[in-house]
């Protein structure tokens, strides 16, 4: 018996050296009870399954359902499982799935698998490859998947409706074996909005002119920080189905985007950078090692992170307003003036000021330094040297010396 | 002594006396119910008169002029009316004419013989008209329906003067009271010139979006301007109305219009009244009445005239002493034209009341409908419009505090909720002009009810204050101030 252990402890040695010597390192196997590191839906959820005679069979339905964007503000979404984006979907290249999509909206809807190579009558594009999912129906899609990426679905019967209210999610397929441990694996799903303040509808006829602007349908300061360990290697997948591209930058790191919508891209074509653009329809993996600090992680076009503000409202910057104010008090007697010396008073006064009703104030978030003044595609990226998972861990404690302060020599 | 007191100069005498017991009694008769027209003269001739029932002219200095108080002024400084209270003293004297008999005649005669000296004929003779005796009561009848007349078209002058004043002093009440609201939306506008002005001089705005905001700026001062300018005319014409001199011009009109009273009567009952209560139509009834007696009068004429005497003559010594009477015989005449033509006043007037009575209703009706459309007008301001606009104004804070609105949006907010004020103000004011020309076409005072109950209103003191409305929180600003002393 003991002589066995010895045997193969030796046998699984000598392999392991054996790899180590071939100079090719190949990574663990995932996770030994699914194969693979699931992923994480920052404020969302992985997708149920089953195997039923060898098939993994996930089930979807596709409804109208009451959605928090952030605290203080609901929409009508048309989600699927109760979300928007939908759970995310996660199988293994190679596996057989089987999607049951029970439609419950008003009128006919199918699922478009988006990057997914499968037969052409599996697609899911309406009145093209199948008939629209009558409303009450539901309708099988089952293929071989045969690729392993960040992939989508999404809507693609009314697809300015019904993506425009939400109807998307993220279908992650997992190679069978992977190089490289993943230690956290983010995924995110970009959507835009146009939600009049006010309301709880989003108006999918506005094509150009959004007002809100989300990380898996959250806006700041709704969007849950990532937590890692300082590190880790982590992989941020990102997928747009929305209507404009969005340049994500990550701060205090550089990265390496490891992955379009159509595969993995080979080592040494890799490129390095600090924000990478998805466009409409694409999906990007990037990969990094964490640092420990609080790093903003946001879209980068200006407008982005903020929630709703008027686009014609008076450019009232550098406009004096001495004794205006009083004046118009007189006539509005809540009224205070804003804006002269920047919009820095709105994301102080915001949490303080009524506004309308189920609407964000443009720029929100606290932190252990003032008001953030954030809103819309912004969320924090925690790196710390120890921490409990699934807590947070409060704000980085900054070593001394380490933070910009008033200069005093 | 013993001869004078013969049978025939006892009869002479009885006549002649009874005579003037009836002259005099009926004489006295009329002066009694003059006494009795004198006191009523008294009355209204009171009520005309400034210095016993008009308030004076230094309580208007002291106190706000109330509608009552402008009602009695404008009475009592009437020309017209001072005027037409002399028609009524004269249809007062006609009546106490009428009433009197026309006095008895004394005739004497002393014819001297041309043959004989000696000889001389003396006659006396007592004469009466009679036919004045008889149609005394007719005319003084006459007389009274004509002074009752003269009595109606006083106060239905009254009445024209009372609507005149009504519409003066709600026009004018209604004119300064908008004028302080518009003040608040010129201010408005000069508030958003200023702001344009000063976003241009920061280079945040082109001189065209500048040019704009500044021309509607000068455009709202016009309008002001031109608010002040009909709120002085309207002042002027109270001022007219109520015959003011210059010196006492310097009077307040009470600041708020009433609010709206209770449900108004309904049409078929206001047409009704009319029919009856209508001065003109009254006038004309009484000028019917008036024509009526005439008539009587005529046909009482058909004798031209009747007289009955005494006459006594002595001629050489001897008297003779009798009766006499003369009858105007109506062979040719029997004022067969006099009576075609009071017929013919009768028919006219007939066809006039028919008219006339059509005239009310219709009258009536016109007015009723601007009354409840004025109403109507007045509640939805009140109910729905006004409290709209202010959660309007509510609603753009909100935005504005979220930079999704604009100072000019905000501004433009309260100018449009101050405008819907205005525009209750304007609709009261017509209603209350509306139920004095209803009333002038009923011919009498309606009297208001009380409003009912409703579950959800402004308070009912000022019909012309807006709701109170919670203003916006201060923290913002207590909170901004902070920041600024620290």
């Amino acid at each position: 018996m003991r002589n066995c252990l010895i045997q193969k402890l030796l046998t699984g040695g000598l392999f392991f050296l054996i790899l180590l010597l071939s100079g090719s390192y190949r990574a663990l196997p995932a996770s030994a009870e699914l194969g693979y590191t699931p992923v994480t839906t920052p404020n969302g959820a992985t997708l149920d399954w089953k195997m039923v005679d060898g098939v993994k069979e996930f089930h979807l339905t596709v409804e109208e359902i009451e959605w928090e964007m952030s605290p203080g503000m609901l929409i009508k979404s048309w989600g699927y499982n109760g979300r928007t984006p939908g759970p995310t979907i996660e199988a293994v290249e190679g596996d057989r799935v089987r999607i049951l999509v029970y439609n419950r909206l008003p009128e006919p809807t199918v699922v478009h698998w988006h990057g997914v190579l499968l037969p052409s009558g599996m697609d899911g594009v309406q009145g093209l490859t199948q008939k629209g999912i009558p409303p009450g129906e539901t309708y099988a899609y089952e293929f071989t998947l045969k690729q392993h990426g960040t992939l989508m679905y999404h809507s693609h019967g009314d697809e300015m409706v019904q993506i425009g209210l939400g109807s998307m999610g993220m279908f992650i397929v997992h190679p069978k074996t992977r190089e490289k441990k993943i230690d956290h694996d983010f995924v995110y799903m970009l959507n835009e909005w146009y939600v009049e303040p006010g309301t709880s509808t989003p108006d999918p006829n506005v094509m150009t002119d959004f007002n809100i602007f989300t990380f898996n349908s959250r806006a700041f300061p709704g969007t849950d920080a990532l937590v890692v360990k300082a590190g880790d290697r982590v992989r941020i997948r990102i997928g747009n189905v929305a209507q404009e591209e969005h340049p994500i930058h990550l701060h205090g790191h550089s990265f390496q985007v490891v992955a379009t919508d159509g595969g993995d891209i080979p080592e040494s074509a890799r490129w390095p950078e600090t924000t990478f653009t998805i466009a409409p329809g694409q999906t990007r993996d990037v990969e990094f090692i964490a640092v420990e600090g609080d790093w903003a992680f946001h879209c980068h076009r200006r407008h982005h992170p903020m929630n709703a503000m008027g686009h014609d409202i008076p450019n009232v910057i550098g406009v004096n307003q001495d004794g205006i104010e009083g004046r118009i008090q007189e006539l509005v007697p809540g009224y205070m003036a804003m804006g002269e010396d920047g919009m820095h008073q709105h994301a102080e006064h915001g949490a303080h000021m009524k506004g309308p009703a189920n609407t964000l104030p443009m720029m929100g978030g606290v932190g252990p330094f003032g008001a953030i003044g954030m809103g819309g595609m912004f969320t924090v990226l925690k790196v710390r040297k120890n921490y409990t998972p699934g807590e947070d861990p409060g704000w980085y404690d900054n070593p001394p010396g380490t933070v910009s302060e008033k200069w005093t020599k | 002594m013993h001869r004078f007191l013969t049978r025939k100069f006892i009869y002479f005498t009885a006549v002649a006396s009874g005579l003037v017991v009836i002259g005099a009694t009926t004489g006295c008769a009329t002066a009694s119910e003059a006494a009795d027209d004198y006191h009523f003269s008294d009355r209204v001739e009171q009520s005309l008169s400034k210095d016993l029932f008009a308030p004076s002219v230094t309580t208007l200095m002291k106190e706000r002029l109330t509608l009552s108080d402008a009602l009695r002024l404008a009475i009592a400084n009437n020309p017209e009316l001072q005027a037409q209270l002399v028609d009524l003293n004269i249809a007062e004297a006609n009546r106490l004419q009428a009433g009197l008999i026309e006095n008895p005649e004394f005739e004497a005669q002393v014819l001297f013989s041309h043959e004989s000296s000696d000889k001389k004929r003396t006659e006396f003779a007592l004469h009466q008209d009679v036919l004045s005796i008889i149609t005394s009561s007719t005319k003084k009848k006459i007389a009274t329906i004509e002074y009752g007349k003269v009595q109606k078209e006083l106060a239905n002058a009254i009445l024209k003067v009372t609507l005149d004043v009504r519409t003066g002093y709600h026009t004018l009440q209604a004119a300064e009271k908008t004028l302080s609201m518009h003040r608040r939306i010129a201010e408005a506008s000069s508030i958003a010139s200023d702001f344009a002005k000063r976003q241009y001089s920061a280079g945040n705005i082109s001189k065209l979006h500048y040019s704009i905001e500044k021309a509607a700026g000068e455009e709202a001062a016009i309008e002001l301007g031109r608010r002040e300018s009909e709120t002085r005319l309207a002042r002027e014409e109270l001022n007219r109305l109520l015959g003011l001199s210059d010196k006492n011009k310097h009077w307040q009109i009470a600041e708020q219009l009433e609010s709206l009273p209770g449900p108004d009567p309904e049409i078929d009952e206001l047409q009704a009244r009319a029919t009856v209560r209508r001065l003109d139509i009254a006038i004309l009834r009484q000028q019917q009445r008036l024509v009526n007696e005439e008539l009587k009068l005529v046909k009482s004429q058909i004798i031209p005239s009747l007289a009955a005497g005494v006459v006594t003559e002595s001629e050489d010594g001897e008297r003779f002493t009798g009766g006499v009477i003369s009858v105007g015989l109506p062979i040719f005449d029997q004022r067969q034209g006099d009576i075609a033509l009071k017929n013919a006043e009768l028919k006219k007037i007939s066809k006039l009341l028919e008219k006339l009575e059509v005239q009310a209703r219709y009258e009536v009706k016109i007015a009723h409908e601007h009354l409840d459309a004025a109403r109507k007008e007045a509640e939805a301001y009140r109910d729905r419009v006004v409290p709209l606009k202010q959660e309007i104004v509510k609603l753009f804070e909100e935005e504005y505090n979220y930079m999704l609105s604009g100072v000019y949006q905000l501004l433009e907010a309260k100018q449009g909720e101050i405008q819907s004020q205005e525009d209750y103000i304007m609709a009261l004011r017509d209603y209350w002009i509306a139920r004095a020309e209803l009333e002038r076409a009923v011919g009498e005072q309606i009297p208001t009810t009380e409003p009912l109950h409703r579950t959800t209103r402004p308070t009912r003191q000022s019909a012309s204050q807006p709701a109170s409305q919670p203003s916006t929180e201060h923290h913002m600003h207590q909170m901004h101030n902070k920041g600024e002393e620290s």
